[in-house]
C-alpha cells in the first residue's frame, strides 16, 4: 500500500466507517510507515480537541402558532389602502369616515377629545340619565360645550394640516385608529344603554339630532376641501 | 413518533405536529449555527429563519424520510448568506489593514496561550473559544463538513447527500479540514494536553 492510498482511508478508519479488510491493510502499512502514523496522530488529536466543543443548549423554544384573526386595527390599514390618492386627500377621507363615528359618538355620549404632542387622547363617558328638570339653558350649554370641543378637535386637525407634516398626520391617523379601535369595543358594551338613553335624551332635551347631523356635512366638505 | 408521520399530520393541518419537530430538531440546528458562525444571536437568528422557511415549504418536501438533510440544508445555505453578508460588512471596515487586522489578532492569541509560565491547561471555556476561532479559520467548505460530522454526527453519505458532493470529496473536506485544524491548533500551542485530566 502506498502513502497515498493510507491517506485516502485516514477518514473511513477515524469513523469507523470501514469494513474489516481495508481496516487490515491499512493497519499493516501504518506499523510500517511512521509519516503516515504521525499524520494519523495528529488528525486524531485535532479530532479529539474537537470533541471539547460542547452541544449548546438555546434558551429559548420557537412555537408556531395559527395566525391570529385580523384585527380591526388591521383591517383599518387595509382599508387606508383603498383609500384615494393623494395622501393628505385620503387621510381626510379616512377622518371623516372616523368622524361619522365620532359625531353619532359624541350626540349620545360626552365624548372628549384632546391633542397633546402628536397624538389624541379620546375618553367617553356616558351621560346620566338626564334628570327629567333638565332646563332649555341646560341643553344649549350642553350642545355648547360638545360643540366647541369638536371644533377645538378639528381646529387642532387643521394646525397640524397647516403644518404640512404627512408623516405627522399619518402618525396621528395610527393612533386615531387605535383609538377608534377601543371606542368600537366599548360601544359594543354600551350599545344597550345608549339605546335606552337615546330615548330619553331625545324626550327629556328635545335635542335635534338633525343639527348635529348638519355640522357633520360641514365638516366633511371642509375636510375634503382642505384636502385639494 | 417518527419525523415523517409528523410531517404528514403537520401537512394535514395538525400545528402542534409541526411544534414538535421544532422541539426535536431546533437544538442540532442552533448547534451547526452556532459553529458554522460562531455567534449566538446569529445562531439564533438563522435557526428561527431555519424553522420560518420549513415551516412554508414543507409541503414541497419531496422525500419526508430526508427531513433532517432537508432542514440542514436550509440552515447552511442561512448560514452562508449570512457569512456573506458579514463579508461585505467587515470588507469595508478592514480593507485598510485587513493583513495588519490579522496580525494582530494572532498575536493576542498567541500572547494568551503560548506564555511558557503559563498553565498547560487551560480553562474549558477558553479552549472551547480557541477551538471556535480555530474552527473559523478554515475553509467553509472544510468547515461545513466538520461540523456536521464531527458535531452533528453525520454519516459521509449523508454529507454527501446534503452537500451534492461525491462521498469522496465529503471525505477529503474532512481530511483537509482536521489537517488545517490541527496546524492551526499546533500555531497556537494547543494541543491534546489543553484537555482538562478531570473531564
Ligand atoms: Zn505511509
Amino acid at each position: 500500500m502506498t502513502c497515498d492510498t493510507a491517506r485516502s482511508q485516514f477518514m473511513d478508519l477515524l469513523y469507523n466507517e470501514i469494513d474489516p479488510t481495508a481496516r487490515q491493510a491499512l493497519e499493516a502499512h501504518l506499523q510500517t510507515c511512521a509519516g503516515c502514523r504521525n499524520e494519523l496522530a495528529g488528525l486524531q488529536e485535532a479530532r479529539a480537541l474537537l470533541q471539547q466543543l460542547p452541544q449548546a443548549k438555546p434558551e429559548w423554544q420557537m412555537v408556531f402558532s395559527a395566525p391570529p384573526r385580523r384585527s380591526l386595527a388591521q383591517w383599518w390599514r387595509d382599508a387606508r389602502e383603498l383609500l384615494p390618492r393623494p395622501r393628505w386627500a385620503r387621510a381626510a377621507l379616512g377622518l371623516a369616515a372616523a368622524m361619522v363615528a365620532f359625531i353619532v359618538l359624541a350626540s349620545l355620549a360626552n365624548l372628549r377629545v384632546t391633542y397633546d404632542a402628536g397624538r389624541f387622547e379620546v375618553r367617553m363617558h356616558l351621560l346620566r340619565p338626564p334628570a327629567p328638570e333638565l332646563t332649555p339653558e341646560m341643553q344649549q350649554a350642553l350642545l355648547a360645550q360638545l360643540r366647541s370641543e369638536t371644533m377645538d378637535f378639528i381646529a387642532q386637525l387643521h394646525a397640524a394640516e397647516r403644518a404640512e407634516q404627512d408623516e405627522k398626520i399619518d402618525r396621528m391617523l395610527t393612533a386615531f385608529a387605535r383609538d377608534i379601535e377601543r371606542l368600537e369595543r366599548q360601544r359594543e358594551a354600551d350599545l344597550l344603554l345608549i339605546g335606552q338613553e337615546l330615548e330619553e335624551i331625545h324626550r327629556a332635551t328635545n335635542i335635534q339630532f338633525g343639527e348635529t347631523s348638519q355640522m357633520l356635512q360641514q365638516l366633511v366638505r371642509h375636510i375634503s376641501y382642505q384636502g385639494r | 413518533m417518527t419525523d415523517d408521520q409528523l410531517i404528514e399530520q403537520f401537512l394535514s393541518g395538525n400545528l402542534h405536529a409541526f411544534n414538535t419537530l421544532v422541539w426535536r430538531w431546533q437544538r442540532p440546528i442552533y448547534n451547526f449555527a452556532l459553529r458554522f458562525l460562531g455567534n449566538a444571536e446569529d445562531a439564533r437568528d438563522v435557526t428561527q429563519k431555519t424553522f420560518i422557511k420549513a415551516y412554508k415549504k414543507l409541503g414541497s418536501l419531496k422525500d419526508p424520510q430526508k427531513f433532517s438533510t432537508w432542514l440542514h440544508q436550509i440552515a447552511l445555505n442561512l448560514c452562508r448568506d449570512e457569512n456573506k453578508r458579514r463579508r461585505k460588512h467587515v470588507n469595508i471596515s478592514l480593507d485598510i489593514d485587513q493583513s495588519n487586522h490579522k496580525d494582530r489578532l494572532e498575536a493576542s492569541l498567541m500572547d494568551d496561550f503560548t506564555d511558557p509560565s503559563a498553565e498547560k491547561a487551560l480553562q474549558q471555556t477558553e479552549l472551547q473559544q480557541i477551538l471556535q476561532k480555530a474552527l473559523e479559520r478554515i475553509p467553509e467548505e472544510q468547515r461545513t463538513v466538520v461540523i456536521l460530522k464531527e458535531l452533528q454526527g453525520m454519516k459521509f453519505t449523508e454529507i454527501a447527500e446534503l452537500l451534492g458532493i461525491s462521498v469522496n470529496t465529503a471525505k477529503s473536506r474532512m481530511y483537509y479540514g482536521l489537517n488545517a485544524l490541527r496546524k492551526i491548533l499546533n500555531q497556537w500551542n494547543i494541543d491534546r494536553e489543553a484537555i482538562h485530566d478531570d473531564l
